[in-house]
């Protein structure tokens, strides 16, 4: 959907904002982690979210300031502006583009999910996760987060078990903001959509935000 | 061409265009109810009355994952995609759909500029998605 909307000339902040506004503020999932986790930890990502959002958002359309809109070559027209459109020629369009997306996307997702899911031991070890604690430990839950791919809402379950088991409340938090957020697969998905800087900008700061959030809730909740 | 023929094709196109936004939405909001809302909906109901929502994709009940390797891998890449198919599907026709049937210069001037309203307006519309 980024991909498409990116393709038809949807600027680079509002991409992102659907990117990331997407998993991180999923109404369902924030209903899901209040009953489950609790109300504090929906507010967090709330309050977190939109200001990661907002930053990400800012810094991307600054990076990409000078490319003003003039010097960009005019938008060609969507194949159903076009003024020898057809039902025919539509179809035709249509299935090019889903055909389009799914060689570009799937293989490459899929086996990124494939290596990540094999690596679980070595990314979730249970000392690790478990015993997080200070600045290392929270920069580590963190990137893992970053990383990592869950389905959506995953990880409130996750992060239910590893409070269970006696996690901190900051890694619990650092996850919370990181695991939904961005992942390799979806950052593999976007890779055209958007420039390479600006995606390890976006890296760099869903990383610091979870490592930031993990920290301040781990002194003021714990 | 006479003007009133000329006003008569502008006024079909824009028809048309409206009818291919129209259809993008209808996808959009029957879709997201099967594979999103409706479902969701009642998740939601379980949440709330059992405080859980199974069990991690991670590591199962327990807190240790399965060891590293190809079988870990497996079972992982069939717990996810079986989890999020359906929303894929979705989302590729979705994708697809926006580029062909929706104007480009109606998406211009509501996600083109590269400024807060238009990302306002992005996450706005994202939080429907659910993804």
């Amino acid at each position: 959907m980024v991909i498409g909307l990116r393709r038809q000339h949807a600027s680079i902040g509002s991409g992102l904002a659907f990117f990331l506004g997407n998993p991180v503020l999923n109404p369902a999932t924030l209903i899901f982690m209040g009953f489950i986790l609790g109300w504090q930890f929906s507010a967090i990502r709330i309050v977190v979210g939109v200001l990661l959002i907002a930053i990400v958002v800012a810094i991307a359309n600054r990076m990409t300031n000078d490319e003003t809109p003039d010097d960009a070559p005019a938008p060609e027209l969507a194949p159903i502006e076009r003024e020898d459109r057809s039902a025919g020629t539509l179809f035709v369009a249509w299935l090019r583009e889903l055909w389009n997306e799914m060689v570009a996307v799937l293989p490459g997702y899929a086996i990124i999910v494939f290596i990540l899911g094999g690596l679980r031991a070595w990314l979730f070890p249970p000392d690790f996760t478990i015993h997080a604690a200070g600045l290392g430990g929270m920069a580590l839950v963190s990137l893992v987060g970053t990383l990592f791919v869950i389905p959506t809402a995953g990880e409130v379950p996750i992060v239910q078990t590893l409070l269970g088991h006696g996690m901190n409340v900051g890694a619990a938090v650092a996850l919370v903001i990181t695991l939904p957020a961005i992942s390799l697969p979806s950052m593999f998905i976007v890779r055209k959509a958007f420039p390479a800087n600006v995606l390890a900008m976006t890296f760099g700061v869903i990383f610091a935000g979870g490592l930031i959030a993990g920290t301040i809730a781990q002194l003021v909740l714990h | 061409m006479s003007a009133s023929q000329q006003i008569e094709s502008k006024r079909a196109t824009d028809s048309t265009l409206l009818l291919g936004t129209l259809a993008f939405i209808a996808l959009a909001v029957v879709g997201l109810f099967i594979v999103k809302w409706f479902p969701y909906w009642n998740k939601a109901h379980v949440a709330a009355a059992t405080h859980a929502i199974g069990s991690s994709i991670v590591s199962g009940k327990g807190i240790a994952p399965p060891a590293a390797g190809l079988a870990a891998a497996w079972q992982y890449t069939v717990a996810y995609f079986n989890s999020v198919w359906m929303a894929v599907v979705l989302a590729l026709l979705l994708g697809s759909t926006v580029q062909v049937f929706v104007p480009r210069r109606w998406l211009l001037r509501m996600l083109g500029a590269r400024n807060a309203r238009s990302a306002a307006v992005a996450g706005a519309l994202s939080l429907g998605g659910m993804m």
